[in-house]
């Protein structure tokens, strides 16, 4: 935060001296009241973060492996490595944009969030295309995989690590928590691209917009309804 | 020979960071002494004001007190309380007109200030954060008991001032008036206007409500320009 001396921050203007004062017995009991509900020190946020990542990336991995695990058929090993590795790279960045807050206690802006949430699924699907078209055939239709195997398993692997992100950010933004949950949604979806990638070979244009990118567009709107009901802040009933 | 520089002072002597670093170049627009003997330049940087200066002290003591407490020094949130609930209930106060009301909402911010203590991020500015909490929670207070953010007393004309009280009640009706007016304006820009009345700046306004500075300039611009249509009795 640097101080403009265009735009310095002032001392807000008292209020009228008719207005009544707030009751300073009330502040105390407010404060002893808190003083008696401790809330959750920085070790035990830490170690219910950890083992809500950890959750969320153990039922991936046994629902990748459940699934079937890694096909490689017909692909070349290398096309493998590549589309996966660059996934990754891209599904690393994606959540660092979308999952983390910087240096402000309200997260990033609407804009950023916006930009990062459109480029992640346009970044992944060319990545995807690019490394793909340098092969032959490897774009050609599958008749058999219209692509709604991979829309399921994309969308039930992006849950866990969705869940889990809204968990931890929960209660924390009050400025657009739907906005924030929808980001958390594409980063969710990112994650689960990765996965999706290694176990699908189709790298059919129509299969990959169902199969992968929609499952993306689907965990957006689950993390904006999940950012409604978590991640916003709100008055107690 | 006194050497007046205008403009050629860097961004980084212009655009202190008085709150990251403390009063570094609070001293600036003051004459230094050059190192040729005799010669004396004058800067154009402006002087932090007393009251600037002071508002940057009250902000790093705030993300001071909020580390410690987020670190377990329970003494911490008490010195947090005092440097921020005055200010919290005067912007409260300010939008509700109701003591019991502004009070509630006070509590309820600082509650969720003190549950997230320890997602508190080193070196945020606590200032951005308290406020949007607690208009988040004034709208949501609003929203919920079906009420409207209170807009009487816009058509109602000051009366003229003759003695001291009469001249205290002027200030509250004028206060109370330009209040009102505020609570018509769409909720962006009650937000960012009730924020910058509160001597937020741009950036921390842009902070609080998620948007870029230049997006508060021009949400600004367009509030101050409905506002005084408002206060003039212009309809839109």
């Amino acid at each position: 935060m640097l101080y403009d001396p265009s735009d310095p921050p002032r001392p807000p203007p008292p209020l009228p001296s008719t207005a009544p004062v707030p009751d300073p017995a009330a502040d105390e009991a407010f404060l002893r009241m808190l003083q008696s509900k401790p809330a959750a020190t920085v070790r035990q946020l830490r170690v219910r973060n950890v083992a809500l990542f950890a959750l969320a990336a153990g039922f991936v991995a046994e629902l990748f492996y459940w699934w079937g695990g890694m096909r490689a058929a017909p692909r070349p090993g290398y096309l493998i490595v590549e589309t996966a590795v660059g996934a990754a790279c891209i599904a690393a960045v994606s959540t660092w944009a979308l999952f983390g807050r910087r240096r402000s206690m309200l997260g990033r802006s609407a804009i950023f969030l916006g930009v990062a949430g459109l480029a992640t699924p346009f970044a992944l699907f060319v990545w995807k295309v690019l490394a793909s078209s340098q092969q032959p055939g490897m774009m050609d239709l599958w008749e058999t995989r219209p692509g709604f195997k991979c829309l399921r398993l994309s969308i039930v692997m992006g849950l866990f690590p969705l869940l889990a992100m809204a968990l931890v950010r929960k209660n924390s933004d009050p400025n657009h928590p739907r906005l924030t949950g929808a980001s958390l949604g594409v980063a969710a979806g990112a994650c689960a691209w990765v996965f999706t990638d290694l176990w699908c070979p189709v790298a059919y244009v129509p299969h990959l917009l169902l199969g992968h990118v929609l499952p993306i567009t689907v965990l957006a709107l689950l993390g904006a309804a999940l950012g409604h009901l978590l991640i916003g802040v709100r008055a107690p009933r | 020979v006194t050497v007046v520089e205008r403009g050629r002072r860097s961004v980084q002597g212009t655009r202190l960071s008085a709150f990251q670093h403390g009063n570094r170049g609070a001293g600036g627009g003051v004459a230094e002494r050059d190192p040729k003997p005799g010669v004396e330049v004058a800067t154009s940087a402006p002087v932090p004001s007393a009251e600037t200066e002071l508002e940057c002290r009250i902000r790093r003591s705030a993300t001071a007190a909020m580390e410690r407490y987020k670190y377990g020094d329970e003494s911490a949130f008490r010195e947090l309380y005092g440097l921020i609930s005055p200010r919290l209930y005067r912007y409260l106060f300010r939008h509700t007109r109701d003591r019991v009301l502004a009070d509630d909402l006070k509590q309820q911010t600082l509650l969720h200030m003190h549950q997230a203590r320890a997602r508190f991020i080193d070196g945020a500015n606590v200032f951005p954060w308290m406020y949007r909490i607690a208009r988040c929670l004034l709208v949501d207070s609003y929203r919920r008991s079906g009420r409207e953010l209170p807009v009487d007393g816009i058509d109602d004309e000051p009366v003229c001032p003759k003695g001291a009280a009469d001249e205290r009640l002027i200030g509250q009706q004028l206060e109370e008036r330009l209040y009102a007016a505020i609570a018509k304006l769409p909720e962006s820009q009650q937000a960012a206007l009730g924020f910058q009345l509160e001597g937020l700046t741009y950036g921390e306004i842009a902070e609080a409500i998620g948007k870029t500075e230049s997006s508060v300039t021009s949400l600004l611009h367009r509030a101050k320009r409905d506002l005084a249509r408002l206060l003039a009795g212009v309809p839109d």
